[in-house]
C-alpha cells in the first residue's frame, strides 16, 4: 500500500532509536496500562463512560496527608467524590450525585467489589477501602455509568 | 493484529488487553504531542480504550482501528486543552507552564543526557516532520491513510512528505547516530 518509497533498514533502525529516545525522554507511566486493563475489566461496553473535569488536593488540618476530591461529569449525572485518607492503607470516600437520587453504587476493586446506594439526598459513602486501582459504578435508571479507574494511595 | 482484533471484537479480553498494551506508548504520545500534562494524557488514554469497547464492533481491520484510537485520543486530548484554556484565570502564559507539556526536541537537545545528537538533528526539522516521525517511531506500519487522519494531511502528501522527513533526518544525522550504539 505504502508504495512510494519503502522503509530500508536504515530508516528502520533510526526509528527504532527514535522510539528508545522518546520513550527515554517523555515515558508513559509504567502504571497505565494496568490501569488500563483494569477499566476494561468489568465495562461491557453498554455503559457510559464518565469524565473526570476536577480535581483538587485539599489540605487536611494535621499532618501532611490531604483530602481529594474529584468531579465526573456524564451527560445527564454528575459525581463528586472526595476521598480521604483512613487508618491502615485505606480511604474513606463520600460521594454525592447530582441530581439526587436513589441509584445502586458500585466501586470495583482489585481484588472485589462494594455495593451501597445514595440516599435522596444523593449522597453515599465507601469506608475502608484499601488502596489501589478503582471505579465508580452508578446504577442510574436508564442507564449505567462509569468513571475511569483512579488510584487510592 | 489482525488476529487480536478479530478476537478482541469476538469478546477475547485477553487479546484487548494485548491490543491496550501494544497500542498504549503510541496513544500516550499522541496526547503529549498535544501539549497535554501526564495526568492528562493518561486519563484521555484511558477514556479512549473505554470508549473503543462500545466501537469495536465496526472496526474491521487492524490500519482502521489505529486509525480509530489516533483520532478519538487526539480529539479527546483538543477536547481537555480547550476545557483547560478557558478555565486558565487571564494569563495564557501561565497555562503553558501549569501544563508540564512534552519537551521539544530542541529542549532535549540541550537537557536530555542521552541521544543528544539525535535531538539536535530532529529540533532543525519542521514540527510537522517532528511529528511525523515521532508517530511513526511508535508505530513503524502506520499507512498513509492513518498518518493522514494523525497528522491531519491530505492522504496523498503524506508518501513525500514522511519520505523527505526520513531522508533529512538521515542526512543531519550523517551516520553518526549509528555510531552510538
Amino acid at each position: 500500500m505504502n508504495a512510494d518509497r519503502p522503509f530500508d533498514a536504515v530508516d528502520l533502525e533510526m526509528l527504532r532509536q527514535l522510539r528508545g529516545a522518546w520513550t527515554e525522554a517523555d515515558p508513559a507511566p509504567t502504571d497505565l496500562v494496568a490501569t488500563v486493563h483494569f477499566a476494561l475489566e468489568l465495562t461491557s461496553g453498554t455503559e457510559e463512560i464518565m469524565r473526570a473535569v476536577e480535581e483538587h488536593a485539599l489540605p487536611v488540618a494535621k499532618g501532611d496527608d490531604s483530602t481529594r476530591t474529584i468531579t465526573f461529569d456524564g451527560t445527564e449525572l454528575i459525581v463528586m467524590v472526595s476521598i480521604a485518607p483512613a487508618a491502615g492503607a485505606t480511604a474513606r470516600i463520600d460521594g454525592w450525585l447530582t441530581p439526587a437520587g436513589v441509584h445502586q453504587i458500585e466501586l470495583r476493586l482489585q481484588d472485589g467489589l462494594l455495593r451501597t446506594s445514595s440516599d435522596d439526598g444523593g449522597r453515599f459513602a465507601f469506608d475502608r477501602v484499601p488502596w489501589g486501582l478503582v471505579q465508580l459504578v452508578v446504577r442510574a435508571d436508564d442507564t449505567v455509568l462509569v468513571t475511569p479507574a483512579m488510584v487510592l494511595s | 493484529m489482525g488476529r487480536l482484533l478479530e478476537a478482541a471484537r469476538a469478546g477475547d479480553r485477553e487479546s484487548l488487553n494485548e491490543l491496550v498494551r501494544e497500542l498504549t506508548p503510541l496513544l500516550w504520545h499522541v496526547a503529549r504531542a498535544q501539549g497535554l500534562d501526564r495526568e492528562s494524557s493518561s486519563d484521555v488514554v484511558q477514556h479512549t480504550w473505554l470508549t473503543l469497547l462500545r466501537s469495536i464492533s465496526d472496526i474491521r481491520s487492524p490500519a482502521a482501528l489505529t486509525g480509530w484510537l489516533v483520532q478519538v485520543t487526539k480529539r479527546e486530548a483538543w477536547r481537555v486543552a480547550r476545557r483547560a484554556r478557558a478555565e486558565e484565570p487571564v494569563d495564557g502564559a501561565e497555562f503553558i507552564e501549569l501544563l508540564d507539556r512534552s519537551p521539544t526536541p530542541a529542549d532535549l537537545a540541550t537537557t536530555a543526557e542521552t541521544h543528544q545528537e539525535l535531538w539536535a538533528a530532529l529540533a532543525q526539522l519542521s514540527e510537522r516532520c517532528q511529528e511525523i516521525l515521532r508517530a511513526m517511531a511508535f508505530l513503524p506500519e502506520l499507512t498513509y491513510t492513518e498518518l493522514s487522519a494523525l497528522l491531519n494531511i491530505a492522504r496523498g502528501s503524506i508518501g513525500p512528505m514522511r519520505g523527505r522527513c526520513l531522508v533529512r533526518l538521515r542526512a543531519l544525522l550523517k551516520g553518526g547516530v549509528r555510531d552510538e550504539r
